[in-house]
């Protein structure tokens, strides 16, 4: 009967400390399922931020798969898609010219600056972040002053 | 050693086989999820970048898409220069500005190879025709 007893109880603590054990990977699975859902809907993103009407090219009505940057510098995104950007996680989204590579890379495309510029700010959710994860895409630039196309990268910095 | 103690050993044994399958597989099921989205993110890199080479200005009136064109149909002169030595200066430029080596790409017009090197290894690809040729661009990784 003893014997019987304390084999109960060893079990029961085994499976108590094997429960916590599992609860908490459990948990940790849930987190990295979360991240991996951000980052698969910011992935899907990068798709429809370039087919966005208000910066995508059109030509008579007929959109063109290039990024109009005289859009870009009058669209404010944060007054039309701030759900949009941050219902799932927050984002920092913006455009950078590649090729031909702008004199100062980093130079930040205001009145004044545009077009010899490079990067296009799009939407800043203007929050505090410990880390982020950067995903990008390419994409065409279009300058219309110029008629002209360049290389540039959609950027989706994701804000953790 | 008493029966008790050898039962408790047995169940012990049994946990704990059955948590570490439990990890095992979790952490092979996560791994899948992640080669998928990064399979998904290189598809729309390729495809993109295919877009943006098509669009690019290389001089006025003309882009890189015009000169594969010029190429694909025998060849001719865009920018008073020869429009398939332009093609495979320019798709290096380009390829090299978006950060890819020699041997990450490979770019057809036609079977030609129009990129310095070839490349081995798993290949993602996309294409487009032009002139009734067919234009490929191959990324290795």
């Amino acid at each position: 009967m003893m014997e019987t007893l304390m084999v109960a109880m060893v079990f029961m603590v085994v499976l108590v400390v094997a429960l916590g054990f599992y609860f908490k990977f459990s948990s940790q699975n849930v987190e990295e399922a979360g991240e991996n859902a951000c980052i698969v809907s910011n992935t899907v993103m990068l798709s429809s931020i370039a087919s966005m009407p208000e910066i995508q090219c059109s030509v008579n009505g007929k959109r063109e798969q290039c990024i109009d940057t005289s859009k870009l510098m009058v669209f404010d995104a944060s007054q039309e898609y701030t759900e949009f950007f941050t219902s799932n996680c927050k984002q920092k989204v913006y455009f950078t010219q590649v090729y031909p590579e702008p004199e100062n890379v980093e130079e930040v495309c205001v009145q004044g600056a545009y077009p010899d510029c490079a990067v296009y700010p799009y939407f800043d959710p203007r929050v505090e972040y410990i880390s982020s994860v950067v995903i990008s895409t390419p994409v065409s630039l279009y300058y219309p002053l110029t008629d002209e196309y360049r290389f540039g990268r959609l950027f989706v910095e994701i804000l953790q | 050693m008493k029966k008790g103690q050898t039962e408790i050993i047995g169940f012990m044994v049994i946990i704990l086989l059955l948590f570490f399958s439990l990890i095992f597989y979790f952490r092979f099921a996560s791994d899948d999820d992640s080669d998928f989205l990064a399979e998904a993110e290189e598809n729309l890199e390729v495809s993109n970048f295919l877009t943006v080479m098509k669009q690019y200005t290389l001089c006025e009136d003309s882009s890189l898409g015009d000169a594969i064109k010029s190429c694909a149909s025998g060849g001719g002169f865009i920018c008073a220069e020869d429009s398939c030595a332009l093609v495979k200066r320019d798709v290096a430029a380009l390829a090299a500005a978006n950060g890819w080596s020699e041997d990450e790409y490979m770019f057809f017009i036609g079977e030609e190879l129009y990129s310095p090197n070839t490349c081995a290894g798993n290949s993602l690809a996309d294409d487009y025709s032009t002139a009734s040729i067919e234009i490929r661009l191959v990324y290795c990784y």
